[in-house]
Order: C-alpha cells, then sequence, then structure tokens
C-alpha cells in the first residue's frame, strides 16, 4: 500500500512482529476555525496500527486525542494527508461511502455511552445491524448473542435510564461489537465509570480483542487503561511524541518521521 | 357591533384593557425591583431567532381568530348599518296604520295595499306635537307597492316600493346619492318624473329618458325617468322608485292621503331622543290605529345583531383552535424549560429561587406576548377583510355590499382577549416549569417521579410565596393549587355531579355533559389513587387508569344524542354549540391519553409490521419510538392536530346535508319548475287564459297552480298557554294575543295547485294512505288543511321541555317520529275585518321537513272566502314544464307575457341553487377560517421538530457514526413528525366521524329524508393539505439534522 508514493508501514514506526497495517495515516492536518480563533488539532500526524492490534492514546486535555480519533474513524474530515482504513484511503470516499464503512467495518465506544435513550438495550444493539441490511430475525438473535456476550441477558428489555453506568458501557460495547467490525474505536470507554467497574470494563475489552482479533484504538487518560493496551501513543499539541515502541524509544518528532520515510 | 355573547363590547373593553393593563402593570413593576432577572429573562429572546419567530407565531393564533371574527362581525354590522338606514337619511321615527296587511274599514284595496290616512291627521299631530324641540323634521310620504314596467327595454319590475314624497321630504331624509355620487334634492322631483334606485334600474335596465310605467288596476301611468340614485334598501330583492306626491295619490286613487308620518330627530345618533319622542308621540295618537316605530334605532340594532351573529358563529368555532393554541403555548414553554433545563438548574444552584425561575419565564413569556398579540391583531384584520372579501361575493347575489370596517375598540379586545388568554397560559406553564430537581436539572436528566403531592401542602404554598413577598410565586402556588384540586379525584368528582344534577334539573345539556365529562375523569384519577394505594408501579395505574377514563369518555360523547333521555329519562337537550365544544374536546383527550398510555403496545404493533420494510426499518424504529417516548409533548400535538381535524370534519359532514336539498326533488320544489310572483297592485285575472293566449307559452306546461299568502290568526283550542310573558311589543301588534291567537302564513291555494303539486308529507292524519288523498281530501272539504313542520317541531319542543315560543305560532299533540297523527283541529281568523268570525279547520298532514322553503298552513281557496269576506285574488304561482321544454326559456317568456301585472318568474331549481351556494359558500368560508387552526398543529411540529434537532444532537452523531446515512437522519426527522400529524389526523377524523353521524341521527329524528354521507374526496383533500403542510415545517429541522457533520454532533454537549 502506498501513501504519497512511499510504504507508509515501512516508513512510519509499528511495533514488532510488523504484520498486516490496518489503520495508516501519513501527515494529517486538522484545523479547526471558530471564525476568531485557529486551533490545529492535528498537526501533522503520522499512524500505523496493525491488525488485531490494541492501541492506546494518550495525552493532556486538547492534545488531539479526541480530533484524532473522530477523523480516522471518518467522523470528522482532515484539512490535509492521508488515512487509509483496512487498504481504502478515506479522502477518496464521498459520504455515504464513509458512513457504509464506518457501518460495515467500525464500532464505536463513546465515555457518556450515547445509547439511544428511546430504544431497549437489545433495540440499541441491533440497530447498526438493522442499519447494515440484516434481517431483522437475525439482527435480533446476534444482539441477544452480543449482550450475553457482554453479560447483561437478563437486561436485553430495559431502556438506558433503567442500567446501571456500567451496564450502559456494556451495552455499548455490544452495540459496537455486534457488527464483528474490523475496528473499534473507543472514546474515554471508561471515563465515566467507577475503578471496579472499570476495570470490569476493561477485562471485557481486552478478552474481546484477544478471542476475536478485533483492533482497538481507545483514547484514554487512565493510565490503567494504557497499561492494559499493547502499545501507548503519546500526544502533545497536535502532534504525536510516543509511538509507544518499547523501553528506551526516543519519542519520534514529526521530522523524525519525516527523515524515516 | 355592541355586543358579543350578550355582553356589550364596552364593558368587554374595560374589563379586558384593565386587566391587561393591571398585568403588564404589575410585571413591568416586579421586571423593575428585579433588574438582573429581567435581564436574563429578555437576554433569551434573540438567542434563537427562528424558535423566537415560531414562538410569536405560536402565540399570536388566539389574538389572530379573535380579531378576524371580531373584524367579520364589525364588517357586517357596519354595512348592514349602512345598508339599513341608506333610504332613511335623516329620518329617525315612522308614524303608520298598524297592520298594513289589512285594511281597517271595509276590504282591503289590493291596489294599494298599504293603508293610507288622510293627510289632516298628519297635519294635527304635527301641531299637537308643535312644542317638542328635539323634533327637527316633519314629513309625509305614500308608500305602495306595485309593478315598474321599462317601455324601451320591455323589462320589469313588480314588487316596486313606489313613494310619493313632497318638498318636505328635505327635512326628513334629506338629499338622495344619484349614481354619480351626486346630491340629490327628492323634492325637485316634477310632475311626470320618476327617480329610480339602483335595485330597480338594474332590474329594468333603465336608463335616464327612459320611459318607465307604473300600472295601476290594470292602467298604466307614464313616467320619464330624471335620475338614477344608490339603493336605498338593504337588498336588491327591494327595488324603489320615487314620484311626486301628488302624482302618487293621484295613480294610486289616494287623494289628499299618505302612508307613512316621517319624524327627524335632533341628536346626530337618532338614539337617545327615539324612545322619549316616540314615547311622546304615542300618546298624541290613537294607539289602536297607528304605531310609531324607531326605524333607526330598530335598524341600527338589527345590523348589530347580525354583525353580533357573525361574530359569535366564527368566535365560538374558533374556540377549537384557540384551545388547541392553548396546548401549543403550554408545549412552547415546556421545550423552553427542556431546552434550558441544566442552566435553570445551575442557576437554583447558585441561590435563585424557585419562584424567580417562573418571574423570569413569566418576563420573557409577556415580551413574546406583547409582540405577538400585535402581530395578531394586524394579521386578523388582514385575515377578516379577506373573510369579508368571500362574504361580500357569496351575498354579492342578493344585493348586499359589504364595506371593510373593523372598530378600534374590537382590536382592543381581540388584543387584550389574546394576550390574557396566553398571559394566563405563560404563567402556569412558567409555575410548571420551575418546580425542577436541580442534581437532575443540572446533568440534564429525566427527573425521579415525584411523590404524590400532599394537598394540605398545596393550600399552604400559595401563602408561603406571599409571606415571601413573592406575587407570581403566590399566582404559581394558586395555579398549582388549583390543578391540585382538580388532579384530586373528589374535588372533581363533586364538582362534575354537581354540575350533572344542576343540568339535569335546569334543564341545561352543557352542565349535564360536562358534569357528565368531569365525573369520568374523576373516576379515572379516583382509579389511579386506588391503585396507588395497591403499590402498583407509576406507568402502570397511570394506564389503566386513563386507558378506562379516555375510553369512557369517547364512549360517552360517541353515543347516540338522545340515548340518555332515552335509557334514564334524563331530559332532552338541545344540541348547543357549547356541548359540541366539551365534547370535541372531551374525545380528543380521551382518545390521545388511550393512544399514549398505551404506547409501548402500538409501538410494538408498529415495529412488528415495519420490521418487514427492507432498508428503512431502522429509520421507522427511530421514528416512531422519539416521539412514544415523550409522551407528554407528542400527546399535545397530537390533541392540537385531532382537535381541528374533528372541527374541520364534522362541519364537512354538516354541509353535506346542505347538499342532499336536491331543488328538483318534489318535497323541495313541489315538483314545480317555475314559480312567479305577481303584484298585488295588478294580479292576473286568469293565468290559464293569459298562457293560452300567448303562443310562447300556449301548450308547455303540465300544470299550473295558484296560491295567496295571506297572514292569519290562527290559535289551537285546548292547548298549553305559553309559559312566556307577552311584551308591549306583542300586544300592540297583536290584538289578540292574550286569548291565544299568533300570527302564520295561510296559503289559500286553488284547484290547479291541489291537483297537481307533489309535496310529500312528513306526517299523516289516520285513515290517509297517500300523501295525494291528504290533497284530494282538502279539494274536497275546505275545512281540511295542511301545515309545515315548524309549528308541530316548536309545539313538540314547547311540550317536552315547557319552553314558551312568545309570538310564535304552535301546534302541541303532534310527535315528529310518529308518522300518522290524530287530526289537529284549529282556529282560524283575519285580524281587524270587521264581522269576520272564526273559522275551524282540520290539520290532517304536515309537510316534509325539506319543504321549508314553503312555510304556512295550506288552505283550500274556498275557504278563503268564508275567512276573509272580500276576494282574494292569486299572487303567487307555481308551474310544471312540460317535458323537453326548458324552464329558463319560459321563464323569460312569462315575464314578458305578463310584463304588466309585474309577474316576477323563477326557475324554482335555480334559485335554490343560489341560496344553497350561499350557504355552501359561507360553510367554505367557515372551514377556512378553521383550518387556521391547523397552523397551531404546524407551528407545533415545527417547534417540536427545532427542538428535537438540537435535542439529540449527540444522538444524531451516534446514528451517524454506527453508519445512518444523511438521508436516513432526515427521513427519520420527517417520519416522526408525519407520525404525529397522522395520528393526530387519524383520531380527529375517526371522532369528527362518530359526532357527526350522531349529529346526523339526531337531526333525522326531525327529518328522515337526510342520510349520513361522508364527504370523502373533502376529507380527502384536508387531510392531505395539512399532512403536507405539516410535512413541510419539517422539512428545514429535518434537513438541519441531516446536514450536522457526526463528529461535530458528539461533540455536543
Amino acid at each position: 500500500m502506498s501513501m504519497n508514493g512511499k510504504s507508509a508501514a515501512n516508513a512510519i514506526p509499528v511495533p514488532p512482529p510488523s504484520g498486516e497495517t490496518i489503520i495508516e495515516a501519513c501527515d494529517v492536518h486538522k484545523t479547526y476555525d471558530t471564525g476568531s480563533v485557529k486551533v490545529h488539532a492535528l498537526r501533522g500526524i503520522d499512524l500505523a496500527v496493525r491488525r488485531g492490534e490494541m492501541v492506546a492514546i494518550m495525552g493532556p486535555s486538547g492534545c488531539g486525542k479526541t480530533t484524532l480519533l473522530n477523523c480516522f474513524a471518518g467522523l470528522d474530515g482532515i484539512d490535509s494527508g492521508d488515512i487509509v482504513i483496512d487498504g481504502t484511503p478515506l479522502q477518496t470516499m464521498n459520504d455515504r461511502q464513509k458512513t457504509n464503512l464506518r457501518a460495515h467495518k467500525m464500532g464505536f465506544i463513546f465515555q457518556f455511552y450515547n445509547l439511544l435513550p428511546v430504544l431497549s438495550a437489545i433495540e440499541n444493539v441491533e440497530l447498526p445491524m438493522l442499519v447494515s441490511g440484516t434481517k431483522s430475525g437475525e439482527a435480533r438473535k446476534r444482539a441477544e448473542e452480543a449482550l450475553a456476550l457482554v453479560g447483561l441477558s437478563d437486561r436485553a428489555s430495559h431502556r438506558p435510564a433503567e442500567l446501571s453506568g456500567g451496564q450502559q458501557q456494556r451495552t455499548t460495547i455490544a452495540r459496537a461489537l455486534v457488527t464483528k467490525p474490523a475496528i473499534v474505536w473507543a472514546d474515554e470507554p471508561t471515563g465515566d465509570l467507577d475503578s471496579e467497574t472499570s476495570q470490569e470494563i476493561m477485562d471485557l475489552l481486552c478478552r474481546l480483542n484477544k478471542e476475536n482479533g478485533q483492533t482497538f484504538v481507545i483514547v484514554t487518560h487512565s493510565p490503567e487503561v494504557g497499561a492494559r493496551a499493547d502499545r501507548i501513543v503519546r500526544m502533545r499539541d497536535g502532534h504525536i511524541t510516543d509511538y509507544g515502541l518499547g523501553q528506551g524509544t526516543e519519542p519520534l518528532t514529526h521530522e523524525m518521521v519525516e527523515a524515516a520515510r | 357591533m355592541e355586543s358579543i355573547f350578550g355582553v356589550s363590547m364596552d364593558i368587554l373593553m374595560a374589563i379586558t384593557l384593565g386587566l391587561s393593563l393591571l398585568v403588564v402593570g404589575v410585571v413591568v413593576i416586579l421586571a423593575w425591583r428585579r433588574p438582573i432577572l429581567t435581564q436574563l429573562a429578555l437576554r433569551n429572546i434573540p438567542r434563537r431567532r427562528s424558535q423566537t419567530v415560531l414562538i410569536v407565531l405560536g402565540l399570536m393564533l388566539a389574538t389572530l381568530l379573535a380579531t378576524a371574527a371580531f373584524g367579520t362581525g364589525d364588517t357586517m354590522s357596519y354595512s348592514m348599518r349602512q345598508a339599513f338606514t341608506a333610504g332613511l337619511g335623516g329620518t329617525d321615527l315612522q308614524i303608520k296604520r298598524v297592520n298594513p296587511v289589512v285594511a281597517q274599514n271595509g276590504p282591503p284595496d289590493f291596489n294599494r295595499p298599504v293603508p293610507a290616512f288622510e293627510t289632516k291627521i298628519y297635519e294635527d299631530l304635527k301641531a299637537k306635537a308643535g312644542d317638542e324641540d328635539r323634533i327637527d323634521g316633519w314629513s309625509a310620504q305614500l308608500q305602495q307597492i306595485g309593478p315598474l314596467v321599462d317601455t324601451n327595454t320591455k323589462q320589469g319590475a313588480g314588487q316596486t316600493f313606489i313613494t310619493g314624497v313632497g318638498s318636505d321630504m328635505r327635512e326628513t331624509m334629506g338629499a338622495l346619492r344619484t349614481l354619480g355620487g351626486a346630491s340629490f334634492d327628492v323634492a325637485s322631483i316634477g310632475s311626470g318624473e320618476i327617480v329610480l334606485d339602483k335595485s330597480a334600474v338594474d332590474k329594468l335596465g333603465a336608463e335616464v329618458g327612459h320611459t318607465v310605467q307604473i300600472v295601476v288596476a290594470g292602467k298604466p301611468n307614464d313616467f320619464k325617468v330624471k335620475e338614477l340614485v344608490e339603493s336605498t334598501s338593504p337588498t336588491s330583492q327591494f327595488p324603489a322608485a320615487y314620484i311626486n306626491l301628488g302624482e302618487a295619490q293621484r295613480i294610486f286613487n289616494a287623494p289628499g292621503q299618505v302612508t307613512e308620518m316621517l319624524v327627524s330627530l335632533r341628536d346626530a345618533d337618532g338614539l337617545t331622543n327615539s324612545a322619549p319622542v316616540a314615547e311622546n308621540l304615542r300618546g298624541l295618537l290613537d294607539a289602536n290605529t297607528f304605531t310609531v316605530e324607531e326605524t333607526k334605532k330598530d335598524n341600527l340594532a338589527f345590523a348589530d345583531v347580525i354583525g353580533s351573529v357573525f361574530t359569535t358563529i366564527f368566535l365560538g368555532t374558533a374556540l377549537f383552535s384557540i384551545a388547541a393554541g392553548i396546548l401549543l403555548i403550554f408545549l412552547i414553554f415546556s421545550m423552553l424549560a427542556a431546552e434550558r433545563k441544566s442552566e435553570m438548574g445551575m442557576a437554583r444552584a447558585v441561590g435563585i429561587q424557585r419562584g424567580h425561575l417562573t418571574q423570569m419565564f413569566v418576563f420573557e413569556g409577556l415580551a413574546y406576548d406583547i409582540a405577538a398579540a400585535a402581530v395578531g391583531a394586524a394579521l386578523g384584520v388582514a385575515v377578516g377583510w379577506a373573510m369579508v372579501g368571500v362574504i361580500s361575493g357569496l351575498v354579492g347575489t342578493f344585493g348586499f355590499r359589504l364595506t371593510p370596517h373593523v372598530e378600534i375598540r374590537s382590536i382592543v379586545v381581540a388584543y387584550c382577549l389574546g394576550m390574557l388568554v396566553t398571559f394566563l397560559t405563560v404563567s402556569i406553564s412558567a409555575a410548571r416549569v420551575s418546580r425542577l430537581n436541580i442534581v437532575s436539572a443540572i446533568r440534564d436528566i429525566p427527573d425521579a417521579p415525584k411523590p404524590d403531592s400532599r394537598l394540605m401542602g398545596q393550600v399552604k404554598t400559595p401563602f408561603r410565596q406571599l409571606k415571601a413577598r413573592q406575587p407570581l410565586g403566590c399566582l404559581g402556588g394558586i395555579f398549582s393549587l388549583i390543578a391540585s384540586l382538580l388532579k384530586s379525584g373528589p374535588v372533581t368528582g363533586t364538582l362534575g355531579l354537581a354540575l350533572l344534577a344542576q343540568g339535569w334539573t335546569a334543564p341545561n345539556g352543557f352542565a349535564f355533559h360536562t358534569g357528565a365529562t368531569l365525573s369520568i375523569i374523576a373516576l379515572g384519577l379516583t382509579i389511579r389513587w386506588l391503585l396507588a394505594r395497591g403499590h402498583m408501579r407509576r406507568t402502570t395505574r397511570d394506564r389503566i387508569a386513563f386507558t378506562i377514563a379516555g375510553a369512557l369518555l369517547v364512549i360517552y360523547w360517541a353515543l347516540p344524542i338522545n340515548s340518555l333521555h332515552n335509557w334514564f329519562g334524563v331530559p332532552k337537550f338541545d344540541l348547543g354549540f357549547e356541548q359540541f365544544f366539551v365534547g370535541g374536546i372531551a374525545m380528543v383527550a380521551g382518545a390521545v391519553w388511550i393512544v399514549m398510555y398505551n404506547a409501548d403496545i402500538l409501538l410494538g404493533a408498529l415495529s412488528f409490521v415495519l420490521g418487514r420494510v427492507g432498508r428503512m426499518r431502522p429509520v421507522l424504529k427511530t421514528a416512531v419510538a422519539y416521539p412514544m417516548a415523550a409522551i407528554f409533548r407528542t400527546g399535545m400535538a397530537i390533541a392540537m392536530f385531532s382537535l381541528i381535524m374533528f372541527v374541520l370534519i364534522v362541519i364537512s359532514v354538516l354541509t353535506q346535508i346542505n347538499q342532499q336539498v336536491d331543488p328538483n326533488k318534489p318535497e323541495v320544489s313541489g315538483g314545480y319548475d317555475i314559480q312567479a310572483v305577481a303584484s298585488f297592485a295588478n294580479p292576473i285575472q286568469d293565468i290559464n287564459a293569459g298562457i293560452e293566449a300567448d303562443p310562447n307559452l300556449r301548450g308547455k306546461f303540465d300544470a299550473v297552480g295558484g296560491q295567496t299568502l295571506f297572514p292569519l290568526q290562527m290559535r289551537q283550542p285546548g292547548a298549553k298557554p305559553p309559559t312566556t310573558e307577552p311584551d308591549a311589543e306583542d300586544l300592540a301588534t297583536n290584538p289578540g294575543y292574550k286569548e291565544g291567537w299568533r300570527f302564520y302564513n295561510a296559503r289559500f291555494v286553488d284547484d290547479g295547485y291541489l291537483e297537481s303539486n307533489l309535496f310529500p308529507m312528513m306526517i299523516r292524519a289516520e285513515g290517509y294512505n297517500s300523501d295525494r288523498e291528504i290533497w284530494e281530501a282538502i279539494r274536497n272539504d275546505p275545512t281540511l288543511v295542511v301545515i309545515d313542520s315548524s309549528p308541530v317541531i316548536y309545539g313538540e319542543l314547547q311540550e317536552s321541555q315547557g319552553i314558551g315560543f312568545g309570538p310564535l305560532f304552535t301546534i302541541t299533540g303532534v310527535k315528529t317520529e310518529v308518522p300518522t297523527m290524530k287530526p289537529v283541529e284549529i282556529e282560524l281568523q283575519a285580524p281587524s275585518v270587521p264581522g269576520a268570525k272564526p273559522t275551524k279547520v282540520t290539520v290532517i298532514g304536515v309537510l316534509s321537513r325539506f319543504s321549508n322553503f314553503y312555510t304556512g298552513l295550506y288552505v283550500n281557496r274556498d275557504l278563503a272566502q268564508q275567512v276573509v269576506p272580500f276576494p282574494v285574488p292569486s299572487t303567487n304561482y307555481f308551474l310544471r314544464v312540460k317535458e323537453g321544454e326548458s324552464p329558463q326559456e319560459l321563464r323569460r317568456a312569462l315575464g314578458t307575457a305578463f310584463l304588466s301585472n309585474g309577474l316576477e318568474p323563477v326557475v324554482i331549481a335555480d334559485e335554490l341553487k343560489k341560496r344553497l351556494a350561499v350557504s355552501n359558500g359561507l360553510n367554505g368560508l367557515l372551514q377556512g377560517f378553521l383550518a387556521l387552526g391547523l397552523l397551531v398543529g404546524v407551528a407545533a411540529l415545527g417547534v417540536i421538530s427545532t427542538r428535537a434537532v438540537v435535542e439529540r444532537r449527540q444522538q444524531i452523531g451516534v446514528l451517524r457514526a454506527i453508519g445512518y446515512q444523511r438521508g436516513m437522519v432526515g427521513a427519520s426527522f420527517l417520519l416522526e413528525s408525519s407520525f404525529i400529524s397522522l395520528l393526530g389526523i387519524l383520531i380527529g377524523v375517526g371522532l369528527g366521524l362518530i359526532s357527526s353521524y350522531q349529529m346526523v341521527q339526531f337531526f333525522r329524528e326531525d327529518t328522515p329524508t337526510i342520510q349520513f354521507q361522508v364527504p370523502w374526496l373533502q376529507i380527502g383533500v384536508i387531510v392531505l393539505v395539512t399532512y403536507i403542510v405539516s410535512l413541510i415545517t419539517t422539512i428545514m429541522p429535518a434537513r438541519n439534522a441531516s446536514k450536522i457533520y457526526p463528529a461535530d454532533a458528539l461533540r455536543y454537549e
């Protein structure tokens, strides 16, 4: 796969063993223009994630973590650069294609769960499948399985307001995984939970990661969550300062990445 | 317009303006004392401009509808005032001989049917009243009704008011206005000259210089047209002509005689001095011979009644729209509160009192209110004028001309009424939304269910607020207390049962049915309370209680109208509009409760059905789930649509009944094609001979019948005396009133008519097997008669309800629902005819209700000789044309053949269609006016959709993240609003059809021939237009929702 005429996998550092990359980004820039103020949220991000990897993205507030996640997931546009998801370049896709890509290849977990309050747990979980055209009987069956996987079979008919925070986050996880996506994007998945529930959720995510071989990109502030990931990518002021490639590795700068190409 | 719903407009203005100023004053003082709250409140207004526009639109509706209704009423009053006083000029009082139909002394002279008197009487009266300084002018005139023929155009005007005037006319009527706009002095009319008013000009096609003949007793008298003037009577039905007084006395053979004395009063409006001067003049005249009529005052009062009737009809029907508008205001403020929930929570957390929150909402609400009422008043004037334009087009065929006019007083009343209704609603909403849990509000999560409030606590709240010097809080407390009292089963139940009992004993349908409605609601509340004692889940107990109450409400109001009377002996109530209003609201509330409290079942059913619809499944799922989750706002929006649809459907079905009056049916036309009225001044001696003599008419008719309309006094021996006391006017105009005599029209019909008419009977006397047998019996026995249905219907009401109908003639002892009757004996006598004796006749049939265009007692002409001791010529002819002949052509030929008799023939079907067109047009206008109320539903959807887009921004982000395409998000919003509007429309249409079915069944008791027919096409159009308009309103918010970038949406908090 080539990016800017070069192979990103060769140019951008990935942890050993080098396998098939599923997310590749090169020189991604994103600026928010509020009229009076311009915020450079991403300043030339290069990143590669291999299939099945669990990557935590950490950094102080405002460093661009969530923006990175949104841009890589196709939820937000970018100013320049290249993002390739599972072999498909995002910037050549229109909104419809990006939406289809999300429907078929991605799952999302948010800090505040963002379940639809008017639907029951099982209806929330089956919704992505209905969107991607699965028949309702099949969708219901798989939603039940997904809820069983996260241990919420007995809460299937409850609405979000009737569930605890941890149960809501489990429902979100079930919703994210029900379509068997290649990549799961998680934005502060334990940010709104107590430590015990956080632990349970991370156990669940790690287990699913290992069992299903799905790629997880987790944005988090929590060192405990970071510690459970295969590696931690650190960000500051719109740059990646550490690719988490192991002890003693120098924090990479954009210039270093450029030089590596 | 001087009064509405029986309340003087001046008093109404004083009250509404006073209250409005009080409200504004109190709020301004509060706002001034708490500038920070005022600032916070007013800052909200420009926050979301499009939302502000929607709020103002929603709030203006009550004012708009009231102003439009008042504007229409004012225009009608004003135009009628103009029309009714146009021919009077400065004349205020008219003095005439009593009982103008029949002469006092000797047989009447049909060549001059208006009784005349010597001019000396006029001179004497003037001399006697010489010291009456409130009078500033006197005149005398001779007025008769006769035929006019324009010899140039060969056109005739059969029933023209021909007035002979002298130079003294300047003192009373003053000058007339020519068609060119100049002033014309009637005293300048010379010998051989005639002045025609516009109505006469239209009929004759006359121009200045034409020769016009006045035909009296077969003798034509030629006049030259001197001038054409504006119409001097309210409608073109009554053309008028003016000639010199001396000429009039000559041609009508009344030398030295006049028929009227006119008096002009000194005061400008003719109203202040009218009654005392009239009384004074009555004292100077023989009360048995002369009447003094306060013509101007009476005409103006009548014009006001017409205006008031129009306003009442429009305002009455607008009540549904106003009720829907009130729901909209509640909805808007609930939405505003929901939007600001977290900031309100924050404000409470930093120390702002609950009362302050109420005050902030009230400040903001009043600002919207003042602006909205102004916009509503301005738009209301425009809508009112548009409505006047439509009415003008409709009544134009009858010669009425409407001049748009609106009184400042009406605008003030409408503005203040609209503002007060809105303010009250805003205040109640404000008090309601200010009650929030601070933590839930800050976190913007649903409030935990509140424990059932204790009534004593509610009672204390207003006093606590008053102690804390928070008048608005106190007001809110009072509202809450009232709401709590009503929410409490026993209080509502007691109120309901009290009304029920009052309605039963009065008897008063409005009180009875309102009482029953409240009792049903109380039952629901009691069930809920009882279930709560059993610790049942709130949702379950609400569902059980409100489903039962809702179902009972729908069933109660869907019952056949007289079923309670038939089953339990409850009195028979009249069908009043106020009942219709309560019934409509109760049914809609009941149906909406059933739907909303069983939303999950509906949702399940819908999901099951929709689960099979391809890729739209997820969209449909969310589109239905969202509105069903917000029961309060969805229920209110559905109720708004339902209310308006309900009344539109009822009016559509009732209008359909009008369409069933088929002019070609025998019960409407008697099987005749042409009706022709000849002048009393020159009646036709033998119409059959005339037809035979004219080659254009000969052999072209199957039947010709003649009749004479003649007012007689009638009474039913042994009938119960009326319960209403006669007033002075009744006694003055009807010398036999106390003996039970009432005036009613007799129709003296000839053999031709009795042989040929096909009018069917609603009721036949025992022993008669067909309608024809009845008519033949009358032909053979002149003491047998037939009467139209109205005296029987009123008589039945009088008997069952004990209501007296004053001067109306009624027949009791006949049941309209039974097709046979025992013959009823009645007595007739000609009023004021010396030597006339009461004659006994027997009623053997009652005409179909559809024959109400020809009311009266049908009497064989042979009996006329006995009742009225002088010959009575036929003046009203009914003709049936031979098959294949054109009624329109024969109508023209008849007019030409009997021109000198002033015969005015009309094709019955055309005439009835014209009348039906007017009533259908007015119904259409009423529907259009009601449809304005749909704006409420549409605005509600706009508010809901706009709010939903803001409220669900994050959720839209999630949906987009999990794969919803842009179009799917937009479609979801459109489907959601469709779901609300369609459900509302469906409920409204269903309930409207049920109600109108029962109403038609009720009317069928009197008129079995009418059918319940659903105007599906009309309903289809109403439904489609409503749906499309509601869809258009939500397109913008739906588009905005679909345009949201997923990451932006997810970032939004």
